[in-house]
Order: C-alpha cells, then structure tokens, then sequence
C-alpha cells in the first residue's frame, strides 16, 4: 500500500512538472501575448479568414 | 469577402503559390492521418452502435425486468455496466483520441509520422476494450462505476495511450515555433489527464484497493473528472477549432479561452465530492466540492460567450452545413449540462435530485447532447478530408441528426421530471418505496423510447461511415448538403 502511494504521489508530481513546464514554456515564448494574432493562427492562405471551409457555404455566402 | 491575413505585400503569383503550398502541406498532413485516425473513428462507430444495443437492453429491464433475464450474461447487473464502459471508452473516447490526434497535427502542421504505432495503438486501445467489455459480461466487472473493465483490460489501454501521448508529445515538439492555439491546450491536457485519472482511481481502487470509507471519495473524483478533464476537453478543442473554420471567422475573443481553459483545469478537479452529499464525510470536502461547482460558471460563461459571439452573424449557416449543426447543438448542450451541474451541486436541490433518474438524466446531456454531438460534428469534417471524398448521402446525416436531437431530448426532460417527482416523492417518509417505483415506469419508458431514436441515429452514421469508406465508385465530387435548395454549379472543395 505504501509503495502504491509512493508510486502515485511521483506520477501526480511528475503531471504537475509537466503542467508547470508547459505553461512557462508558452509563456516564455510569447504564447500569451497578442491573442488576436493567436485566434487568427489557425487560418492560412489556402484557408483564409472570411472563406467558409465547408463547401456548401462557401457557394452560399458568395451568392 | 476574403480578407488576407499576410500584413507583407505579396505579388498574385506569390499569393498563389503560398495557397498551393498551404493545399499540399494540408493534404500530407490528412493522408499521414488517414489510418490511423480513421481507424479510431471507425471502430468508435462500432462501440456506440453495440452499446447503444446495450443501452436498450438495460433501458426495456428497467420498465420489464423479466426481459432477457434468463441468460446470465445478459442481466441488468452486467448489461447496464457494460453500456457505460462502451460507450464511454469505446465510443467517447475512441473516437476523442482520433478526433484529438487529426486536430493536434493539423494545428502543429506537423503530419504524423507515427502510423504503424498509432494504428497499433488504435487495435490495442480496442482490443482492451473488447476484453473488458466481455469480462463484464461474463460476470468480471470490477464493480467500481466507470472503472467495472476488470484489471486484465487495463494493459491494452495504457500501452496503447503510452503511443497516443507519444505521438501527441512529438507533434507538439516539432510544431514551428509560436502561437499555441487554445484548441492544442485542451487536446494536451485531455490526453495527460486522462491516463493520470483512469491510472491512479485504478491503482487506489482496484489494483490495491484503499479502505472502504475511502473509495467513494476516489470514485466520484474519478467518475465526475472523467467526464470534465477528458470528455469535456475534447469536445471543447474540437468546438474552438471547428466553428471558426467552418464560417472563417476567428474566435470572438482568445483571452476569453484562456480564462476558460484555465479556470477549468483549476475548479474542475474538485468537483466530484458533490456527489456524497448527505454521505458520512467531513462538511468541509462537501462544501470545498460545492464551492468549486459554483465556480464553475466561470468556465462556462466565457465559453458560452465566446461560441455565441463568434456565431453571431452566422447562425444561418446552421441550415445547410452538417457539422456546424451537430456542434453548434453540442455546444449549447455544453452550457445546459454545465449550469445544471453547478445547480444540482447546491445542497438544497441535491436533496431533491440525489439517488433519482435526474442524475442519470444530467449525465446523457453531458456524454451525449454535448460530447457525443459534438464528436458527430467532428466525424463529418474530418473524414471528407482523411479520405477526400464526401459522404455518400445528405439524408443518412439528416436522419442521424433528426433522430439524435428529439431522442436526446426525449430522454433528458422527460428523465429529469421523473426524477425530481421520484426525488420529492422519496423525500416524504411515509410514502412506500414501490409505490415511488411504479411511478416513475412511464418516465423510463419514455427513456426507452428516446433511446431508440438515439440507436437509429447511430444506425445511419454508422451506414454512412461504412458506405462512404468502402463503396470505392462514389467518389462524391459535390459536397453533402443539408438543404435541398443547393446550388446549381458544385462549389469548389477545399483540396484539389
């Protein structure tokens, strides 16, 4: 029983380290700052803003 | 109507060439995936076909227990688990992981380059849950609520995880460098909390078990983040990334996200001890538990503004494009099932509904009218894309969404009433216990009745899915419509 504790205590650290990491890995490389710029890095030439990418809306909103 | 986002000055032969390169990096990343996901989408569409064969075996026991009851296998005590366990792991998550993978690698722009360990993390992932699903049939079940697979199914799921979380690990790695979108948050997250989740309720309940007064404490922590750090991570990564690409339209607001994001990862956790209220447990686990239930509305209401911002304006591409609707009807399903949670977590209301259908009722708005419809959303624009070519027939999509939404909503309202009359009815001391019994009989038949209508909705996704993979001669050259009224010339797809 004890050794299961131990056990689960090292992996529920180890998850929190990676939590920690992750975050200041992002924030240390700018993942936090200009949000617009985030929300907007999703779409690319071939699938700019503005261009529906289901296809039936792309006919409909052109009409 | 098309609005550039490159700031620099580009010539028109620059600007198309980028386009060719942004349409062939997309098209390698889809192909990279098409195995691997496609194979945890179809067999996720197996899962919730079987169990929701199981679910309505269970449903018609609960209203006429002499049904199928002669054959032990098939007894509520063994049918009813077993629906739980396939449809949350064969179905939701199955489906999560591919759904999560085929995101994260388009997002990274990174194609996976793991296909033969992910396709056999895709037969280990199903075969643990075929071998759990017959050892609860067969009388195994571990009966601990949403961890009954017994512990001989446990090694296919973590070995097969093991390879997923690789996978997602190195897309994140070799992303190019910069924005982190909130839909990678959610999928990294999901993919970490869950193995950490599911390992450690297993260890402490299963594999060396606590003492007793402390397992219900440990299973509702587990039961409750299951749905909220897995299932709700997913369906929210895939809402954040879908409904601005589909109307190309960004998120209305990304702090917002963020604030949601976190906030959830924070409260979340300490939800599940809602659930003992009225058990023998010290007030302040009650109360810490309730107070974070409350908090989280703080999650919820930026989501909710966010997915209706973003939508306004748009809300008339609900009636041609299949997938907004099932996300769009998930999302919102998102909001209800969330406010209902933080409400039902008040001691006064939980009074009424604990131990009733009204809890059973809650937890079907939740995996169902928002999980799983958002999933479905998921499925129908992605697998176009995995297998360039569209789906075979508008009306199998109509007749899995028709279906899918009065069945869901059948069994959610209908369930809920019964519950609270079940719940006030208990609550009155003098009233016999099977009177209370027969009175909620119509409530679960009407159940049994939603049910249904849920399992031919799957019927037609699951016919969809298959026709469109295996019936090579179609090759779908126009896109899936849900009106009639189409345009007269195809519109273009979006790969060549």
């Amino acid at each position: 029983m004890f050794l299961a504790s131990m056990i689960l205590l090292l992996v529920m650290l180890t998850l929190s380290f990676v939590t920690l990491l992750a975050f200041s890995q992002a924030a240390a490389n700018g993942g936090f700052e200009n949000p617009q710029a985030t929300a907007e890095s999703i779409f690319d030439e071939a699938e700019p803003i503005g261009e529906p990418t289901d296809p039936n809306l792309i006919k409909k909103y052109d009409s | 109507m098309t609005v550039e986002i490159q700031s620099e000055p580009v010539t028109p032969d620059e600007a198309e060439q980028r386009k060719q390169e942004s349409i062939e990096r997309r098209l390698e990343i889809d192909r990279a995936a098409r195995w691997p996901v496609g194979i945890f989408i179809g067999s996720s569409l197996v899962w919730l076909l079987f169990g929701s064969l199981l679910a309505i075996a269970a449903s018609i026991k609960m209203h006429d227990p002499e049904f199928l009851a002669d054959n032990p296998w098939l007894t509520f005590g063994r049918v009813r688990p077993a629906h739980l366990n396939t449809v949350a792991y064969g179905w939701l998550s199955t489906a999560g992981i591919g759904i999560g993978l085929w995101i994260l690698s388009r997002l990274c722009q990174v194609p996976i380059r793991e296909q033969q360990s992910l396709t056999l993390a895709a037969v280990l992932w199903n075969l643990g849950n075929a071998v759990g699903t017959w050892g609860i049939l067969r009388g195994d079940s571990t009966a601990v609520e949403w961890l009954e697979y017994p512990t001989y199914a446990a090694p296919f799921l973590l070995i097969s995880f093991t390879f997923v979380m690789l996978a997602a690990f190195r897309m994140i790695r070799n992303r190019p460098p910069g924005h982190i979108y909130i839909s990678q948050w959610y999928i990294m997250a999901g993919f970490v909390w869950l193995p950490a989740l599911y390992f450690t309720a297993h260890g402490l309940l299963v594999l060396a078990p606590v003492q007793a007064p402390a397992q219900p404490p440990i299973n509702w922590w587990y039961a409750h983040n299951v749905l909220g750090l897995w299932f709700t991570p997913i369906g929210l990564e895939a809402i954040y990334y879908l409904i601005p690409k589909i109307i190309g339209k960004p998120i209305h607001s990304y702090y917002l996200s963020i604030i949601g994001f976190w906030s959830l990862a924070f409260f979340y956790a300490w939800n599940g001890m809602h659930h003992l209220i009225g058990g023998p447990y010290p007030a302040w686990l009650i109360t810490v538990s309730v107070v974070a239930s409350i908090m989280m509305f703080i999650p919820v209401i930026t989501v909710a503004i966010n997915h209706h911002m973003t939508m306004v304006g748009n809300f008339r591409a609900l009636r041609y494009s299949p997938t907004l609707r099932f996300v769009v009807f998930g999302a919102m399903s998102y909001t209800l099932v969330s406010f209902q949670g933080s409400i039902t977590a008040i001691r006064e209301v939980n009074y009424v509904t604990h131990f009733t259908h009204y809890t059973i009722a809650h937890s079907h708005l939740g995996a169902y009218a928002f999980a799983s419809m958002v999933y479905f959303g998921a499925i129908y624009y992605i697998m176009p894309r995995l297998l360039e070519r569209e789906w075979p027939s508008r009306w199998l999509i109509r007749f899995h969404f028709w279906p899918s939404a009065i069945g869901i909503s059948i069994y959610f309202f209908i369930l809920s009433w019964g519950g609270i009359v079940q719940g006030m009815a208990m609550n009155l001391s003098d009233t016999p216990f099977m009177e209370i019994v027969a009175a909620t009989i119509p409530y679960l038949k009407w159940r049994t009745i939603g049910g249904t209508l849920m399992t031919i909705g799957h019927l037609s996704i699951f016919i969809s899915f298959f026709w469109m993979v295996f019936d090579r001669r179609y090759r779908g050259a126009e896109p899936t419509l849900f009106s009639t009224k189409t345009p007269e010339t195809p519109a273009p797809l979006p790969y060549p």
